[in-house]
C-alpha cells in the first residue's frame, strides 16, 4: 500500500514538473516574495563590487543519505551565485562536511566559471572538504569566514545545530548569513543565529528564486502543487480515522 | 469720353479701363468685394478670374521664367522641391496671363527693363520645368546680356534696393549702362538697352526686370498717341536693340561735359521746345540751367525718342527745344509752381489726367526728371538737376523726400526740397503735372504707391508715399496679390497651416497678417546678435549638488562598510558573550566539583520510557542484542549520560550478547568508550562490527542480511535473531532510518531508541509500535536511574543540568526583554535623528 | 572527448534503476548492488575530500599565510592519526592506538564546541528580539523559555503538569510543526531528485 501510493505520488510528480517545465506561459508564474533572496541577490551584486567573497556552505549531508537533496539543492545555488561573482576578485568559495560533496562543489565551480567564460580564473581549493563529522566540519569553516574575507555566507543543505557556530561566526566578522537547513533542529538553530534564516522547504526554492531557471520554478509549482494534495489526503485520512472508517 | 474716377485714388480714368491706371486698383468695386486688410485671414480665390487684373510686366516676367526653365537654370540656387500643384494655384493665372499679348499695360520704356532677349511668345506654353515652383518661374534674376553690365549694386532683389549707394535707381544705372557712348564721367556708365523696347530699362541691373515693356514704351508712345482718345500700351515686342534714348543719355553728357549743352529733345520737335530736349542731348550739369529762351530752337528729335514726345507741341517758355512736348511737358517747365492742364489736343488721354490733375501750386506741373533746371522756379542759377537719379538724402533732405521716386510723380517739385540736387545730374522734377498719366493702368501697384506722396495742393497726383517708409500705414491689398496669397487648401500639408496659432503672424509684405506660411524650422531664424557664451565653467546650484553628491559616494567606495552592521559594538559583543559564558560555566563548574545534589531526581520513568522495563522483562536472557551507536562526539557525554545506566541495568537484569554497530566514521570508537565505562559489560561478551557504510541502503542490506554485511555476526543469521535493537543517536534521521528499513525484517523485535534531547521530539510519533521505547536525553536518564534506583552520571549531572537550564531561561527572558525596549528605544532615536 | 552527455546518461540511468527497485521486487538485487557501488564510490571520495585538505592546508602552510600554524596543527594531527591508524592495525590488528586520540582530543574537541554551541544559542536568542523584534522572535523565545521551564523547574514543584506541559508541547507543537516542515522537505527532496533523474539539474558538472 505505501509502496503504491509512493509510485503514485512519483508519477504524478514526474507529470507535472514535465508538462509545467515545458509549457511556455505568457506570463510567468508568480511566487511570494522571500526577503532573503533577494537580499541575498543584491548582496551578491554588492559582495563583487567590493571585493570580498561568497561563501556556500554546502552542510555534511551524504548524497546517498536522506538528506542528499538538500545538498543537491545547495550546489544548484552555489552554480547560481558563483557564476555571478565568478568576474569578482576574489573568488567564492565552497565547503562541505561530506567529501562527495565537496568533490561536486569543484566541479559546480568550474561549470559556472566556464558559463561566464572565466575558466582560467578557476582553481580547485576553492571548494574544500573542512570536516568529516558535523562538528570538525563546523570547526574548519568557522577560520574560513573569518580569515578570507568573507562577506556573504549562505548554509544551504544538511546542518545540525553546529550551523549556529559558523553563523555566529560569520556574524562576528559582520557578514551576511542566509541560513537554510531540512532538519528541524538547524532551522530553529538558524532562526536564532543567521540574519536572514529560511525555514521548512525554502530550501529548494533558493535555486528557483536567485536563478529563474524554468525548470526550477517549475519544481516550485509541483511541490505546492503536491503539497495540497498531501494536505488534503491528512486532512481526510483524519476525519476517515475520527469515523472509524480507516 | 468721361472719365471715372478710382474710388481708392480718385484719380480718373477712362470708362473703359477696369483698373486703374495709377494704383492698379479695380474701377468699379463689386457689392461683396472687400478690400484685403494685413492681418486678414486669406480666402481662397480662383486665381484665373484675377488673371485680367495682373499687371502685363508681371506675366510676362513669368513668361520669360518659363521660357528660361527649358534651359537647367544654372545660375539658380538650390531651390526647394517642387511644390504640389495646389500650392502652385496661386500662380496659374499668372502664368495665364503672361501670355496674353492683349493686356500689355506696362509702357514702353518699362517694358525696356526686360530681361535683354527679346521676348517673342512662345509658339508652345512652356511648362514649368520639373523641380520648380510657380515662384521660380518668374525670373527675378538677372538675365543675361550682352551689354556691359554696370557695377552691381549689393543686395538687390525685386522688391529690394532700387536705389544704389550713389543713390542712382538701379535701372537708370542699367539704362546707362546700355548707352555706349556719351558715357559722362560722374555716372554710371549706361547699359545698352537690350529690351525689345529699345529702351534702356533703369531695371535692367538685375533688381527688378518686368518683361514688358509698357513702362518703357509709353514714352515712344507719346508722339504717335497724340489725339487718340485711348491711350495705347506699349508694346513689348520692341526692338531689342534700341539705345538708350537720347533724353537719357544726354542727361550723362551733360553731366560729364559740365557744358551747357543743347538738350535733344527731339521726340519733343513735334510737341514743344521744352527743357525735356536737354536730356535727349546730354546730361545737364547742375551749374547748368535750362535755356530760358523760348526762342531756342528745339533740338532736333532723336531718333530713338519716344512718339510721344515728338507728337509734343514745344513751347518756347523754356529752353527745351521740344517741340512736340506736350503740355504737361511744356508748362511745367517754366513754371514750377503752375502746372497747366495739358491740351487735350496734344496729349493722350493717359498723359492727359496727368494734366488735369497735376496743377501744383508751388509750380511743379512738371517733374522733376523732365525739368532741366532746378526746382526752384525762382532760382535760375540752380542748374536743373536729376533729382530721381540724385542719391539718396543722407540727411538734408528728410526720409521721405529720399526715398521718394520724384521722376514718377507729377508733383514731384513739390515733394522734393530745394536744393536737393545732384552733383552731376540736372535737377529735373520726376513727374510733370498731369503726368498721372503717364503711368498707365499697367503701372504696378507697388510701383504706383512708391510715388512721392502730393504736395499740400488738392490736385489729385500718383500716390507719392516713398516706398522705404518706415510708418507705411498698411494699404488695401490689390486683387491680384490676393490671389498670389496662399490659403489653406492651396498649403494642406503645412502643420502651421493647421495650427496657425503657434505660428507668428507677418507682419509685412503680402503675407501680413498671416500665419504659418512659412514654416519656420525651430531654431531657422536667429535673429539678433549671436549669445555669447562664456568659456569658464558655470555650473548651476544643481550641478553642484550633483558634483558634491558624487564626490561624497566616490569618498564612500574607499571607505569599508560592514553589509549588515550590529548595533551593539564589537567589544561589547565580546564581552556579552564572555559574560554568558563566564556565569554558565562557573555555575556549572561550581555544582559539579562542588558534588551538591539538592535535587531530586524524578521518581517516575517519563511517559515514553515507560515501556522499556516491559521491553527488558521480555527479552530472554542471553540473547543477542544489537547496539546501534549512531552518534557524534559532540553529544557523547549527553548519550553516555542517558545510556549509561540503561545499559547495567540490562546486562545486569539479562546479561545478553552485544553486537556493536555504527553507522557512523567515529561510532565505534565513541562504543568503545562508552562500553569500557561500563563495568558490567564484559569484553568478551561484545561483538564488534565496526562501521556500516552507507546509511539507509547499508540499514537495509544488513536488515536483510546481517551476515552478508557482516561477516563477523556470530550465530545471528537474520535481523530478527536479535531479541532487542539498541539504537543510541543524536538525530532523528537516523532512528526513522532504522525504523522504516528494518520494520520488514524486524519481526516484532523491540526497538529502543536512545536518543538526544533535541531529536526526541522528532522521534515520539513513532512510539510505541516502531518505537517501543524512548529515553530522552539526560533527563530520561535521570528519571530511569531514578525509577531504578541506579547510581549513574545522570544523578551526577542533573543539579547542574537543571540549574544551567533555569540560567539560560533567565537569561533569554531577561536579555530578550532589555534588548527589545533597547532595540526600540534606538530605532526611535534614529528615525528622530534622521 | 566529451564525457558531459556520458556523465548525464550514467545518472539517469542509475537514478531510474534505483527508484523502480523501490516499486519492482525483481529489480531489486540490482538496486542493492548499485547502492553498494555508490557506498564504494562515497568512500573513495571521502579519500580525494581527505586528499583535498591536506592540499588546501599544504598550501596554507607553505605560502606562510594568516593561521597557518592551525593548518600545520591540522597537518600533523592528520599524519599521525594515519600512521597511528595504521601501525594500529598492522601490529595490533585493532584500531586501539586510535582510543587515545578520540578519547582525548577527538571528544573533548567536539563537546567543547557543543558548549561554546550552548553559549552561541544563548547569546544568539538574547540578541534576537534586538535584531529581529517582531512576532515570531517573541514566540520562538517565549517557547524557548517555556520548554526549559517545563523540562527544568517545573518537574521540581509540579512534576506531572511538567509533563503533561511538556508533553504537549513536544508532541502537539513541535512535532506536529516538524512534520509539516519534513514534509515539505521530503516533497522538495523529490523534485529534486526528479530534476536530477530528467537530467535538467546537472551537479556533475552540466551546464
Amino acid at each position: 500500500m505505501t509502496q503504491i501510493f509512493g509510485l503514485v505520488l512519483f508519477l504524478i510528480a514526474a507529470l507535472l514538473l514535465i508538462v509545467l517545465t515545458l509549457i511556455k506561459r505568457k506570463t510567468p508564474p508568480a511566487f511570494r516574495d522571500i526577503a532573503s533572496l533577494t537580499r541575498l541577490q543584491k548582496a551578491a551584486g554588492m559582495a563583487v563590487e567590493e571585493g570580498t567573497r561568497l561563501h556556500v556552505s554546502l552542510g555534511h549531508g551524504s548524497l546517498t543519505g536522506p538528506h542528499g537533496a538538500s545538498g543537491l539543492a545547495g550546489l544548484a545555488l552555489l552554480r547560481q551565485v558563483s557564476e555571478q561573482a565568478s568576474i569578482s576578485d576574489r573568488p567564492p568559495l565552497a565547503s562541505a562536511g561530506d567529501a562527495a560533496l565537496a568533490i561536486l562543489s569543484q566541479d559546480t565551480l568550474e561549470s559556472a566559471y566556464k558559463a561566464a567564460g572565466a575558466e582560467e580564473l578557476y582553481q580547485a581549493s576553492n571548494g574544500r572538504l573542512t570536516g568529516l563529522t558535523p562538528f570538525s566540519y563546523a570547526a574548519g569553516a568557522m577560520p574560513l569566514v573569518s580569515a578570507e574575507q568573507i562577506s556573504i555566507n549562505v548554509l544551504i543543505g544538511d546542518f545540525g545545530p553546529e550551523a549556529a557556530l559558523i553563523a555566529e561566526a560569520a556574524d562576528r566578522e559582520n557578514a551576511l548569513v542566509i541560513g537554510a537547513a531540512s532538519d528541524p533542529a538547524a532551522q530553529a538553530v538558524l532562526f536564532a543565529a543567521a540574519s536572514d534564516p529560511l525555514q521548512g522547504e525554502e530550501l529548494f526554492a533558493a535555486p528557483a528564486y536567485v536563478g529563474r531557471d524554468p525548470a526550477q520554478r517549475a519544481s516550485l509549482q509541483v511541490q505546492d502543487l503536491l503539497r495540497w494534495f498531501l494536505l488534503l489526503s491528512v486532512l481526510a485520512a483524519a476525519a476517515l480515522k475520527l469515523a472509524g472508517l480507516l | 469720353m468721361a472719365d471715372i474716377l478710382c474710388p481708392h485714388c480718385n484719380r480718373p480714368n477712362p470708362d473703359d479701363q477696369n483698373i486703374c491706371s495709377f494704383c492698379r486698383q479695380p474701377l468699379h468695386i463689386v457689392a461683396d468685394d472687400k478690400a484685403i486688410h494685413p492681418g486678414d485671414m486669406p480666402t481662397k480665390k480662383i486665381t484665373s478670374e484675377l488673371e485680367p487684373f495682373l499687371p502685363q510686366w508681371l506675366r510676362d516676367a513669368r513668361a520669360h521664367a518659363e521660357e528660361e526653365q527649358v534651359e537647367p537654370p544654372a545660375a539658380e540656387t538650390s531651390q526647394p522641391a517642387p511644390a504640389e500643384p495646389a500650392a502652385s494655384d496661386w500662380l496659374a493665372g499668372l502664368e495665364a496671363a503672361s501670355r496674353n499679348e492683349d493686356e500689355e499695360e506696362l509702357p514702353d520704356w518699362m517694358r525696356g527693363i526686360g530681361p535683354s532677349k527679346p521676348t517673342p511668345k512662345p509658339d508652345q506654353p512652356k511648362k514649368a520645368a520639373p523641380g520648380l515652383t510657380r515662384r521660380e518661374e518668374i525670373s527675378w534674376e538677372e538675365e543675361p546680356s550682352p551689354a556691359p553690365q554696370p557695377a552691381e549694386p549689393p543686395g538687390t532683389g525685386p522688391l529690394g534696393a532700387t536705389r544704389s549707394e550713389d543713390g542712382i535707381p538701379y535701372w537708370l544705372k542699367t539704362a546707362e549702362a546700355a548707352a555706349p557712348k556719351e558715357t559722362p564721367p560722374d555716372l554710371p556708365a549706361p547699359k545698352e538697352e537690350t529690351t525689345s523696347s529699345g529702351n534702356i530699362s533703369p531695371f535692367e541691373s538685375g533688381t527688378f526686370r518686368p518683361n514688358t515693356g509698357e513702362l518703357i514704351n509709353w514714352l515712344d508712345k507719346m508722339s504717335p498717341q497724340v489725339g487718340e482718345t485711348a491711350p495705347e500700351l506699349p508694346r513689348a515686342d520692341l526692338p531689342a536693340s534700341e539705345p538708350l534714348p537720347d533724353w537719357i543719355s544726354s542727361l550723362d553728357n551733360e553731366a560729364a561735359g559740365g557744358k551747357e549743352t543743347e538738350l535733344n529733345f527731339d521726340w519733343f520737335k513735334d510737341e514743344t521746345a521744352t527743357p525735356l530736349a536737354a536730356f535727349q542731348t546730354g546730361a545737364e550739369t547742375p551749374e547748368q540751367t535750362l535755356p530760358e529762351e523760348t526762342s531756342q530752337a528745339a533740338p532736333p528729335a532723336p531718333e530713338n525718342s519716344p512718339d510721344w514726345l515728338n507728337a509734343m507741341p514745344a513751347t518756347g517758355e523754356t529752353a527745351f527745344a521740344a517741340n512736340n512736348l506736350p503740355d504737361w511737358l511744356s508748362s511745367p517747365v517754366a513754371e514750377t509752381s503752375s502746372a497747366e492742364p495739358a491740351k487735350p489736343s496734344d496729349t493722350p488721354d493717359w498723359m492727359s489726367a496727368f494734366a488735369a490733375q497735376t496743377a501744383p501750386a508751388s509750380g511743379e506741373a512738371l517733374p522733376d526728371w523732365m525739368k532741366p533746371t532746378t526746382d526752384a522756379p525762382s532760382s535760375k542759377e540752380e542748374a536743373p538737376s536729376l533729382d530721381w537719379m540724385a542719391p539718396v538724402a543722407e540727411s538734408s533732405a528728410p526720409k521721405e523726400e529720399a526715398l521718394s521716386f520724384d521722376w514718377m510723380s507729377p508733383t514731384a517739385e513739390a515733394a522734393t526740397p530745394a536744393g536737393e540736387t545732384s552733383a552731376s545730374l540736372p535737377s529735373v522734377p520726376a513727374f510733370l503735372p498731369g503726368a498721372d498719366e503717364l503711368l498707365d493702368t499697367n503701372m504696378p501697384g507697388w510701383l504706383s504707391e512708391i510715388a512721392p506722396s502730393e504736395s499740400s495742393s488738392a490736385a489729385p497726383a500718383l500716390k507719392t508715399e516713398p516706398a522705404f517708409q518706415d510708418e507705411i500705414t498698411p494699404a488695401e491689398l490689390p486683387s491680384w496679390v490676393q490671389a498670389m496669397r496662399p490659403v489653406e487648401a492651396a498649403l494642406p500639408n503645412m502643420p502651421a497651416i493647421n495650427e496657425p496659432r503657434s505660428q507668428p503672424a507677418e507682419s509685412q509684405g503680402p503675407l501680413a497678417g498671416l500665419r504659418g506660411v512659412l514654416p519656420l524650422a525651430a531654431g531657422a531664424f536667429v535673429t539678433g546678435k549671436p549669445r555669447a557664451y562664456s568659456i569658464r565653467l558655470e555650473p548651476t546650484s544643481a550641478q553642484q549638488q550633483h558634483a558634491a553628491l558624487l564626490e561624497q559616494m566616490l569618498e564612500a567606495e574607499t571607505q569599508a562598510r560592514p553589509m549588515r552592521g550590529d548595533s551593539l559594538l564589537p567589544g561589547a559583543q565580546r564581552g556579552l558573550r564572555w559574560g554568558m559564558a563566564v556565569i554558565l560555566v562557573a555555575l556549572i563548574g561550581l555544582l559539579l566539583f562542588s558534588g551538591a545534589r539538592f535535587l531530586p531526581l524524578p521518581s517516575l520513568l517519563t511517559p515514553e520510557s515507560a515501556y522499556v522495563l516491559d521491553v527488558m522483562n521480555a527479552m530472554p536472557a542471553e540473547s543477542p542484542v544489537l547496539l546501534v551507536f549512531d552518534y557524534e562526539p559532540a553529544l557523547a557525554g549527553e548519550l553516555e549520560a542517558a545510556s549509561a545506566s540503561f545499559l547495567d541495568y540490562l546486562t545486569a537484569f539479562r546479561n545478553p550478547r552485544y553486537s556493536v554497530l555504527s553507522t557512523s566514521p567515529t561510532g565505534a570508537a565513541l562504543a568503545e568508550r562508552l562500553l569500557a565505562k561500563s563495568q558490567a559489560i564484559q569484553p568478551e561478551r561484545v561483538t564488534w562490527l565496526g562501521y556500516l557504510p552507507g546509511e539507509t541502503a547499508g540499514i537495509l542490506s544488513f536488515a536483510m542480511n546481517p551476515r552478508a554485511a557482516k561477516p563477523l555476526a556470530q550465530d545471528v543469521n537474520a535481523y530478527a535473531d536479535y531479541a532487542l535493537v539498541l539504537l543510541l543517536t543524536d538525530r532523528a534521521e537516523s532512528a526513522r532510518a532504522w525504523v522504516e528499513q528494518t520494520s520488514a525484517q524486524r519481526g516484532g523485535r523491540p526497538l529502543v531508541v536512545i536518543a538526544s534531547a533535541q531529536a526526541a521530539p522528532m522521534i515520539q510519533p513513532y512510539l510505541p509500535r516502531q518505537v517501543n521505547a524512548l529515553i530522552s536525553g539526560l533527563r530520561g536518564g535521570a528519571a530511569f536511574e531514578g525509577a531504578t534506583g541506579q547510581a549513574g552520571p545522570a544523578q551526577t549531572y542533573w543539579d547542574a543540568y537543571n540549574l544551567a537550564l533555569l540560567t539560560a531561561a533567565a537569561l533569554i527572558f531577561l536579555g530578550g526583554m532589555w534588548n527589545l525596549f533597547a532595540g526600540l528605544r534606538a530605532r526611535r532615536q534614529e528615525k528622530a535623528d534622521a | 572527448m566529451k564525457t558531459r552527455p556520458i556523465a548525464t546518461a550514467m545518472a539517469i540511468g542509475a537514478g531510474l534503476i534505483v527508484l523502480s527497485g523501490y516499486f519492482i521486487p525483481a529489480l531489486d538485487f540490482i538496486r542493492i548492488e548499485m547502492i553498494q557501488w555508490a557506498v564504494v564510490a562515497g568512500g573513495t571520495a571521502a579519500l580525494v575530500g581527505i586528499g583535498n585538505l591536506f592540499t588546501v592546508h599544504f598550501q596554507k602552510v607553505r605560502r606562510r599565510e594568516k593561521d597557518s600554524f592551525y593548518s600545520l596543527t591540522l597537518l600533523v594531527s592528520m599524519l599521525g592519526t594515519l600512521l597511528a591508524g595504521m601501525f594500529s592495525l598492522f601490529f595490533n590488528r585493532s584500531l586501539a592506538w586510535l582510543q587515545p586520540a578520540v578519547n582525548a582530543i577527538i571528544v573533548p574537541v567536539e563537546a567543547s564546541l557543543m558548549a561554546l554551541l550552548a553559549v552561541t544559542l544563548l547569546y544568539a536568542s538574547i540578541r534576537l528580539l534586538r535584531r529581529r523584534p517582531d512576532w515570531m522572535s517573541a514566540l520562538f523565545l517565549l517557547s524557548a523559555v517555556t520548554i526549559i521551564g517545563a523540562t527544568a523547574i517545573l518537574p521540581l514543584f509540579l512534576r506531572d503538569i511538567g509533563d503533561v506541559i511538556l508533553s504537549w508541547m513536544s508532541l502537539l507543537l513541535a512535532g506536529g510543526g516538524s512534520r509539516g516542515l519534513l514534509m515539505g522537505v521530503a516533497l522538495g527532496a523529490l523534485t529534486t531528485g526528479l530534476r536530477i533523474i530528467f537530467g535538467i539539474d546537472r551537479p556533475y558538472g552540466g551546464k
